[in-house]
Parts: C-alpha cells; structure tokens; sequence
C-alpha cells in the first residue's frame, strides 16, 4: 500500500516536523489543544445550527437563485446577440449533439436486434443440423 | 567530505525538491480553481509521510462496453480464482463522485473481495458527463445506458440472469431499474441506498422547494457543477473538513492510516458533475415530492413502482448514515413485491459499508453468502 515496508522508520524531515508540531498544537490531549478542540466544537455547533436554521436556508437560497438567474440572462443576451448575427449558438450545437445522440441509441438498438436475429438464426441453424444428422441415411 | 556538511546537503537538496514539488502541485490546483482541500494538503503530506500516491481502484479490469460517457467495467481476481458462481454481479454506482470507492485499497475493495469469492463481476462507470448527458433523462439513463450495460453482462458472462447490487444514488437508480425491466435480474442488494426521501436527514432539508429552485440551477448551468457539488458536500461538515487533517498530521509516521486517508480525500475529492435532467427529476421525484418512494414517478411514461420488484432483496443498512439515513433504507422492505427479503444492518457510517476496515471480516463475507446462496452455481450451468 505504501512505497517503503511499514516497519522503516527513515529520519523526520523538517516538514514532517512542523506537520506534527501543528498535529501537537491541535491535538485534544495538549493543553493548546484544549483550546482549540473548544474553539472546534463551539464553530461546529454554529454551523449545525445554521445548516438547519430556515432564515439562512432562505437567504442562501436566495442568494444561490439570484447568481442562477443572473447566469440565465446573460446566456440569454449572448444567445440573442449570436443569432441576430446569424451565428450559431451553443444552444444550437447543444440541439445537433442531442440529436446525434438519439442517431447513436437507434443504431444502438438496431445493432441489438440485428444480434438477438442473429442468435435466433444460429440457434434454427444448430436444429436444423441435429435434424439432418439424425435422419437415417436415403 | 565532513560527514555533518554531506548531512545538511543532502538534508537542503531535500528540502528544495520538496518545496518544488508541492508548490508545482499547488499551482496546478489554484489553475484548476480547486477548493477541495486535498488538492492542497495531500501533496503536503505525502511528503512529509513518504508515501505515493495511494493505489485506489487497482483491481485488475478492462472496459468491455462503452456508450457516451459510461464503461462497463469487468473485473479480475488479482490471484487467479476458480469461477464458483455463474450469476454474475453488476455493481451501480450514484452519479455523484465516482464509483472506484467500490474498489477501495487493496485488502479492502469490495470488488475484490467479491472476485476473490469467484463470482464474475461488473461495474458500470458513469465516467465524466459532460455536453453529451445534459439533456439526458431517466429514461435514457435506465433504458439505455443501464439495459445496455444489464445486456452485455449476461451476454459475455453467459449467464440469463445477475445480481444487480446498487450503491447509494446508483441504489435508488438500480430499483427504478429494476421495477421497470425486471427480466435478468434474479437478485437485488441496495446498499445504504435511499428510498424514502422524506426520511432522507439533511439533504431533504437543503432541497426542500422551500429553500432551492433546482429549474433555475438546471436552467442556468446544465449540469451541476463540480464545484456546487463540493460546496454542498461541504456545508454537511465545514469544520471538521479542514481539523480531519490535523488527525493525519498527528500521525503522520503511520504509513498505512495516511494512505488510507489520503485514498478516501483523494475519492471524495474526485468529483464529477451531475448530468443536469437526471439531477431535475431527481431532486422533485425523489427529494421534494417523495414521489419515487410512493409509485408516483413517472420515466419514460411509465410509473416506477417498486412492487414490481419480485426477486429476492438484501437491503444493506449503515447504522451511522447521515447521507441515507437507516430510515429512508429500511422503508424499502414494505414496498417492494420480493417474498424472499433480507436487511443486514451494520455499525459504520455510509461510506464504510464499503471502506471499514470491518468490510473484509464482518460484512462482506455476510453479503457474499447471501449472494451465493441465491446465485446459480457454475457447475449446474
């Protein structure tokens, strides 16, 4: 899983070394830590509370909407702009790969139907065989 | 040489191609506007704990079918294994992030496990939807993709029927699946797989019409991007997002706990965007208006309704699940047709039915057996 055996111990570098001096500072255990893991729940808690709190929710959603709407109307004015020049649009390259991707499921299901003809077609083949093998010779 | 001075050279070559090293990988993290924090922190600490890149989604496979963006994946014991069951498994992974969780760390894949057991396995990758899923639909994804990727199965495995196991989302999609094309499927294990929607814990909270309008995100973007995924996900934990990592730095001389952690970051950061008319009904069907749940969602002008299922169910439930909480699992069990129905419930959280260290000894040997009691044995075939 790792690239050396677990058992090698190679000598801390002196990133290793700060990484576990901020794994120190942090930890529950150490008295710094303490204050942090405090500092960490108390924060958690706010942010449960707002995750659940329907006045933020409201105002987030607003917010998330509006960038929404803002990019809609923008894609909008581009689109409108394009076509008054005659260009196509990326709604109109859009529309032709829809298409092109219902041109690919129908040879899809032909391909699928053109083998299950063919497994049937092999399958009467195999009896017709065993039929003529079995006929005692004229 | 003085022996000191070979020291401290070799300690400052060190030191310059790890400060390169990471502040290439930073580079390429703040170009690519990721706020994932892995992107920053990972190459911090795979160098600090001298390990590579951790090997996730190493279980030998090759693609075997292809169609947009989706693969069929069949895979390979590592040690060659004897055949022992001639059902095969298809796994179904979610849309959202990708599906090699299910092939986690070697020694703890889930998909190895089940080569290992001799069954002949399959996933299929959704891959990296992009222009060509926009418009596409439930109907497209079940009846096309999925009935594909149910088709080529039994056709190379030469089996006439499969388990057909259903992670999370890829869960709820394998029961519409099932309850709409029955035929080939001789069982069904949902794994912490939502159904009941209104018992769905926070995410029915933050979807609720109340508070999101998923037309306007639909409308505005096509498909969801990565980075809204990411902000949603993080708003579940803010906090302890960025303090996990302190953990790794504590015990940062533990090869093994970092590359384990650094897999499951490295997965978690792996985001893919939602295909946006699947992500539309998906949120009204199932989050908004619970109408999956109650035969009311409509694919291809069909109702799903999940009595339809008839074939024998194992229903995986994660005790500590936050993203499908025990609730929205167990509510399957009444719903569906099945005679045959079982529920193994397990202390883990959503992602550690299929990451645990408790994957190999406790469950999954649990879900093999179920799976090869109800499979066909290769030597009848």
């Amino acid at each position: 899983m790792t690239d050396r055996p677990i058992t090698e111990r190679p000598p801390r570098n002196l990133l290793t070394q700060l990484l576990l001096g901020l794994g120190y500072l942090t930890d529950p255990k150490s008295r710094p830590g303490k204050v942090f893991h405090r500092l960490e729940t108390g924060t958690s808690a706010v942010f449960e509370r707002l995750a659940h709190n329907h006045t933020f929710l409201g105002l987030a959603g607003k917010g998330l909407n509006l960038g929404f709407m803002v990019r809609r109307s923008m894609t909008a004015s581009a689109e409108a702009w394009l076509h008054a020049w005659r260009s196509p649009t990326l709604g109109d390259v859009q529309a032709m790969r829809t298409q092109l991707r219902q041109l690919g499921d129908r040879l899809e299901v032909t391909q699928t139907q053109l083998e299950l003809a063919l497994d049937a077609l092999a399958r009467v083949e195999a009896g017709l065989r065993t039929t003529a093998a079995n006929q005692p010779p004229a | 040489m003085d022996p000191a001075m070979s020291t401290f050279r070799s300690r400052a070559r060190e030191a310059l191609s790890a400060s390169l090293e990471i502040s290439a990988a930073w580079n390429r993290a703040l170009r690519a506007g990721a706020i994932a924090p892995n992107a920053y922190l990972a190459p911090l600490v795979r160098r600090a704990a001298r390990v590579g890149a951790p090997p996730v989604n190493s279980t030998p496979h090759r693609v075997v079918y292809t169609r947009g963006s989706m693969r069929l994946l069949r895979f390979e014991a590592r040690v060659p294994t004897l055949r022992r069951h001639a059902t095969p498994i298809l796994f179904v992974y979610s849309l959202i992030n990708r599906y090699y969780i299910l092939d986690f760390l070697p020694g703890r894949s889930l998909i190895e496990f089940m080569c290992d057991q001799g069954y002949d396995v399959y996933a299929i990758d959704w891959g990296t939807p992009g222009a060509l899923e926009e418009q596409m639909n439930w109907d497209e994804f079940l009846g096309g993709l999925m009935r594909s990727a149910v088709q080529w199965t039994l056709k190379i495995s030469g089996a006439e029927s499969l388990t057909m196991y259903g992670y999370c989302m890829g869960g709820t999609m394998a029961l519409a699946y099932a309850a709409l094309y029955p035929k080939g499927l001789r069982n069904f294990v949902a794994q912490a797989t939502p159904v009941d929607f209104h018992e769905g814990g926070i995410f029915t909270t933050w979807t609720s019409p109340r508070y999101f309008d998923v037309d306007a995100m639909v409308d505005a973007h096509g498909n969801v991007p990565i980075d809204l995924m990411e902000a949603g996900f993080s708003m579940m934990a803010p906090v302890q997002r960025l303090t996990k990592w302190l953990e790794v730095f504590r015990r940062i001389d533990d090869p093994e706990f970092v590359t384990t952690f650094l897999a499951m970051e490295c997965w978690a950061a792996d985001n893919v965007p939602f295909p946006g008319e699947v992500y539309r009904q998906y949120i009204k069907d199932c989050y908004q208006e619970n109408n999956f749940y109650e035969g009311r969602m409509v694919v291809g002008g069909r109702k799903v309704d999940l009595a339809q299922i008839r074939c024998p169910l194992l229903t995986l439930i994660a005790e500590n699940d936050t993203i499908a909480p025990p609730a929205s699992s167990t509510a399957l069990d009444a719903k569906v047709g099945s005679t045959d129905k079982t529920t193994l419930r397990f202390p883990v959280g959503h992602i550690g039915l299929s990451t645990s260290s408790k994957g190999p000894k406790q469950i999954w040997p649990k879900v093999a057996g179920w799976i090869a009691a109800h499979s066909e044995p290769l030597e009848s075939t």
